[in-house]
């Protein structure tokens, strides 16, 4: 029983993350609250344990939590997947689609390409990411380093065209 | 037993980078980065097991604390490079870094280094129908399989629940 302890503090995330999400508005449901999420979680595996009197020592500690932040990880991958995905947003248009069939101007419509970027780059700005002069959007000092970090990778990696 | 483990496969962990980099180095094909990264970690998991079994003693717990501390290595690299190649938002800064002051149209055309948002439009497209999710019939997509049909209606049955919006 005690090995499926991950599986129980995991699932106390997922319950607090769910009622949350449904409640918050979108624009504070960042990654920063999902990472608080999953610590407090642990939290509240260790009162849990304590009141139903499971055993807590260091090594099961160990074995729980690296297992839930591994399914935290997973979990958060296919959040965002879904949540950023263009691939999965099309495929989502596509199943509620009449005959499950769309042209590309009716893609257009539906899922503008100019919309794909100006929530971005809203959120970037917002961010502080970006600075907008007049219309007009450039890089921001704090993005400078990101931008220095991500070329140079391109480069380590040999990536000749991202995106 | 697992802090053993865990020490173990974050050592393991470490070295994701490094054999990556010198796979991508070795075979210096452009298409085969993200296989070589899938390789690189089955590199790094058998370079862990092979260690554990023959400097640790065989614990349950301890063994599936290795595989659940490498895992998330592994599930976070996959995240970071997936960013570095993929990542929309990154690729809008370093088109903004090399070309500075340009409004919504400039930046969609000078996509990617100038590739253009069509390009990325077809580019993930293309990527559906190798999955063989969709197919394109003239200037018409078309779901193909169920498993394109689930792959969308999950995301879209995630997104109620969340309440998300429809992103993308």
């Amino acid at each position: 029983m005690t090995l499926l302890s991950p599986l129980v503090c995991f699932l106390i995330f997922m319950t607090l993350h769910i009622i949350l999400w449904r409640i918050l508005p979108s624009a504070k449901k960042g990654l920063f609250l999902k990472i608080l999420l999953s610590v407090l979680s642990t939290s509240l595996f260790v009162g849990l344990s304590k009141i139903i009197d499971s055993p807590i020592n260091f090594e099961h500690l160990l074995y729980t939590f690296s297992g839930h932040f591994f399914l935290v990880m997973l979990y958060l991958h296919l959040y965002v997947g879904i949540d950023r995905s263009v691939s999965i947003r099309v495929l989502g248009e596509l199943v509620k689609a009449p005959e499950k069939k769309l042209t590309l101007e009716q893609l257009e419509v539906i899922y503008p390409q100019k919309h794909m970027f100006s929530h971005r780059i809203e959120t970037m700005l917002q961010n502080g990411w970006l600075v907008k002069k007049q219309g007009f959007y450039s890089t921001s000092e704090k993005a400078q380093g990101l931008v220095a970090i991500t070329l140079f990778l391109h480069k380590f990696y040999g990536i000749e065209v991202a995106g | 037993m697992p802090l053993d483990a865990a020490t173990l496969a974050l050592a393991c962990g470490a070295t994701l980078p490094f054999l990556h980099f010198v796979l991508v180095r070795v075979f210096k094909s452009p298409d085969n980065k993200v296989r070589l990264m899938f390789v690189s970690f089955t590199l790094a998991s058998l370079i862990g097991l092979v260690a554990y079994f023959s400097l640790l003693t065989f614990h349950v717990k301890g063994l599936l604390t290795a595989i659940f501390v490498l895992g998330f290595f592994c599930l976070g690299y996959m995240e970071a490079f997936s960013m570095i190649c993929r990542g929309f938002s990154l690729t809008i800064m370093v088109d903004l870094h090399r070309k500075p002051d340009m409004d919504i149209d400039q930046i969609l055309e000078q996509y990617g280094n100038g590739k253009g948002v069509d390009w990325l439009m077809t580019k993930r497209l293309e990527g559906l129908y190798s999955l063989g999710m969709i197919k394109k019939n003239h200037q018409t997509l078309e779901l193909l399989t169920p498993r394109g049909y689930l792959v969308g209606r999950l995301g879209l049955i995630f997104k109620k629940v969340l309440r998300l919006q429809e992103g993308g």
